[in-house]
């Protein structure tokens, strides 16, 4: 019978996260600068040939969380890279650490230390090309498209709060932890190619979604009425604006805590318990 | 320290144990023999917990491997036969692994680096493959763990470093450590193991101290015709014939290892008859 000392040792498990980060901290540093560098080639490409504003909200938007879920997956395959093979695989389970210890380490640095370091390297990069972006604006001010409107200066993206592009405010960042909680498990599930395994099982879950939420649930809807990720709208819902259902904003708010938090807590337990069953 | 009882196990279909038994005590160095394929580093791994039995049941030091916990992961290494090390110093290298072993001696690692004769680097991946080796061999060695496997432990090691290998082994053994080798390499370690297993086809075929392959059986060069009508295993070559005899006569001889694994190979039931 395990007791809580094999379970869980804070000492064990720090020992565990002093190892990690003394044999991968140069990769790591590599690996934000890389990031750093996408980042700024992109924000670059955007000033160059982008006619209206620059780097609106949602240009920011969408390079955040295209980085985020990309490198994030990609980073969460890589961390128990080690089980792929009979050499790697016998030194990380032979190291006198418990299943539990192991996998907190994987998450302590994939998950909450990615997330802090990815978004620090964002600002770092977004900050500046934001006022380079807002200082060509103001030396040479634009008009929106066949309008004497002019372009404001942009706002800075607020990671946690992407209200503009989502019934939800941090549907999509919750959703980043689900997926790449995912991507953990089908690192330790999978024996071979697992980042590109992983992408085909989260494709199909998209896709399950995706089904569920446009075929199954339209079956349920009185005539006349479509559901739009959640959202009961009436075929003529641009003349009558008010004719559509929301889920109330406690439901809502609910639905990003499972996201968030239930979905991937979920996906690590069962990781947890693929790594104890794992042979190598 | 070990018992294994009843023992299955496959790779799919593919069946490598199908019933196999063994008990080990404290104080061997015991030989692992097998053909390529029969199971030698899977019956290590499975005693070490990183395969677990399909049926049969395991327990070594007294816990079930397959549940990996911290103590066992402390007292049970297994040094598998290829590895990777990461690309630090092997100060840091220390600094990160040691701790987790609560019986670890530096000193003690610092003395068998030093024979072997480990170069310094400023990275480990930096080593050759053997170094690398014996860099493992040392660190296993210095956690004090009551018990060892080895997987091919001279594979890639220089013939001075299987001789630095031997000693080192030879002087690292008490009463309260076990180390299982597994090898093709027989006559490396000839000189060192007291006691000699061969798996085939799934099933321990031969089982027996090293003292007692002494006692029972004679090894010898004969030209005599009749010795080697009398013999349980003959090897002709143009030296005169390599046989292994009954030792009736208690003689003195030293077992030829690599003889002895062909003799059982090619008749188990001939030579086990001798130890019973």
């Amino acid at each position: 019978m395990n007791t809580l000392s094999d379970t869980f040792s804070f000492h064990r498990w720090w020992l565990l996260v002093t190892k990690h980060w003394s044999e991968n901290y140069r990769r790591y540093l590599l690996f934000l600068l890389a990031i750093a560098g996408l980042l700024l080639a992109w924000f670059s490409f955007i000033l160059m040939v982008s006619q209206l504003n620059l780097l609106n909200s949602f240009m920011q938007f969408a390079a955040y969380f295209a980085g985020l879920y990309l490198v994030g997956c990609f980073y969460a395959s890589w961390l128990f890279a080690d089980l792929n093979s009979p050499q790697g695989g016998i030194g990380f389970l032979a190291l006198p650490a418990s299943h539990l210890e192991k996998l907190l380490c994987a998450l302590f640095f994939g998950v909450l230390l990615f997330f802090i370091g990815y978004t620090l390297v964002f600002y770092l990069v977004d900050i500046p090309m934001l006022s380079l972006s807002n200082s060509i604006l103001i030396k040479y001010p634009r008009n929106y498209q066949d309008t004497s409107i002019q372009i404001p200066p942009d706002q800075l993206f607020n990671v946690f709060d992407n209200h503009a592009f989502l019934p939800e405010p941090g549907t999509f960042l919750a959703g980043f932890f689900s997926t790449q909680a995912l991507f953990f498990l089908g690192s330790v599930y999978f024996t071979r190619w697992t980042f590109i395994k992983s992408v085909i099982a989260a494709l199909l879950c998209l896709l399950i979604f995706v089904f569920i939420d446009a075929k199954l649930l339209n079956l349920f809807l009185p005539s006349g009425w479509h559901d739009v990720f959640f959202l009961w709208v009436h075929n003529d819902a641009y003349q009558h604006p008010s004719q559509y259902i929301r889920l109330p904003h406690t439901t809502g708010k609910l639905l990003n805590i499972f996201i968030a938090v239930c979905a991937p807590l979920f996906l690590w337990i069962i990781t947890w318990q693929r790594l104890k069953e794992k042979e190598v | 320290m070990i018992t294994i009882s009843n023992l299955h196990f496959s790779y799919g279909q593919r069946p490598v144990f199908s019933g196999l038994n063994l008990r080990l005590a404290a104080g061997t160095i015991c030989g692992l023999l097998g053909r390529n394929g029969t199971g030698k580093s899977t019956l290590l791994r499975n005693i070490g917990g990183f395969l677990f039995p399909q049926k049969g049941q395991i327990t070594t030091l007294g816990f079930q491997p397959g549940r990996r916990q911290p103590a066992f992961l402390e007292q049970v290494i297994l040094l598998p036969e290829t590895f990777q090390l990461p690309p630090v110093s092997m100060r840091q290298w220390l600094k990160n692994n040691a701790p987790f072993y609560a019986r670890f001696d530096l000193d003690a690692f610092h003395r068998y680096a030093k024979d072997f004769e480990i170069p310094s680097t400023p990275r480990l991946t930096e080593l050759s493959y053997g170094q690398q080796k014996k860099a493992m061999i040392s660190f296993a060695l210095a956690t004090n763990a009551p018990l060892l496997l080895m997987d091919e432990p001279t594979n890639g090691l220089d013939i001075v470093g299987k001789s630095q290998f031997r000693k080192i082994i030879a002087g690292a053994i008490d009463e309260s450590r076990a180390i299982l080798i597994s090898t093709h390499q027989v006559k490396d370690l000839e000189q060192l193991i007291d006691r000699i297993l061969i798996i085939d086809e799934g099933k321990l075929v031969f089982d027996q101290p090293l003292a007692s392959v002494a006692d029972k059986l004679l090894f010898k060069l004969s030209f005599d015709p009749t010795e080697e009508e009398q013999s349980l295993y003959c090897e002709t070559s143009f030296k005169g014939s390599a046989l292994i005899l009954p030792n009736t006569e208690q003689k003195e001889s030293r077992p030829d290892l690599e003889m002895l694994y062909k003799a059982i190979t090619t008749d188990p039931v001939t030579i086990n008859a001798q130890f019973k």
